[in-house]
């Protein structure tokens, strides 16, 4: 039996025409795992919007905070920014905090993109494949 | 803390993608076969076949017509983003550029 929709495990792909903003893979609370994160920074940049004007017609997406250091430490670790350049402009020893807002359908819509899901199970392994 | 979700896909670490279509592609109707939105991003454990299989949603093509390739080298359909990562890209700048080829349905 199928499970309720919103417990399935699917893939997401967003699509954009223009490139995608950063996305961090951060545990921001002991409460909850990893999370995908943008920098409110970026969003703001992107959206050509304030904090006020974001948080006033968006009062519903969380913004989490956390330390540039442990920002740093964290983002640091992941094998897929291997690139210097990306985290260069952070500061490992500062203890100013950094605003994330987690990635949603909502705000990949607000940024322009589009979103394609695929059951996992859907396409099954093939016995020989080519 | 609620364990039960943690092997979701979308908390998974994110691989950032450029998706150019080849100049060798046989199709005819160069725009339609064309992706408009070209950036995409999904889970490192996202592999070859899901990316083939969203590509031939966004274009409408059978599954048998599209071919993934990085370098001009066929990738197999069973390789994760992170290992193709890792293996091609490790150590530059995101996003990773991928090529895909589009062959005419007749060619098959």
């Amino acid at each position: 039996k199928d499970e309720e929709p919103q417990h399935r495990e699917v893939f997401e792909f967003e699509f954009s025409d223009q490139p995608l903003l950063p996305c961090y893979n951060i545990q921001v609370s002991l409460s909850q795992g990893p999370r995908n994160w943008l920098l409110l920074s970026d969003v703001l940049k992107r959206l050509k919007m304030s904090a006020r004007a974001f948080r006033t017609a968006f009062a519903h997406i969380e913004v989490a905070t956390i330390a540039e250091a442990e920002f740093y430490k964290q983002a640091s670790l992941s094998q897929l920014f291997s690139c210097p350049e990306e985290l260069e402009g952070f500061l490992p020893n500062s203890t100013e905090p950094l605003d994330l807002v987690e990635i949603s359908g909502e705000l990949a819509t607000l940024l322009g993109s589009s979103i394609e899901c695929l059951d996992a199970r859907w396409d099954p392994v093939p016995v020989a494949t080519s | 803390f609620d364990h039960s979700k943690a092997h979701f896909y979308r908390y998974d670490e994110q691989v950032s993608l450029c998706l150019e279509r080849s100049l060798s592609s046989s199709g005819r109707d160069k725009n339609k076969l064309t992706l408009q939105q070209k950036f995409v991003r999904c889970s490192a454990r996202a592999e070859v076949r899901h990316l083939r299989r969203v590509l031939c949603q966004r274009l409408s093509v059978d599954k048998q017509q599209v071919q993934m390739l990085f370098n001009n080298e066929c990738l197999p359909d069973h390789m994760t983003m992170k290992q193709l990562w890792l293996s091609h890209w490790f150590g530059k700048a995101q996003p990773l550029v991928l090529h895909y080829t589009i062959k005419d349905k007749q060619a098959r």
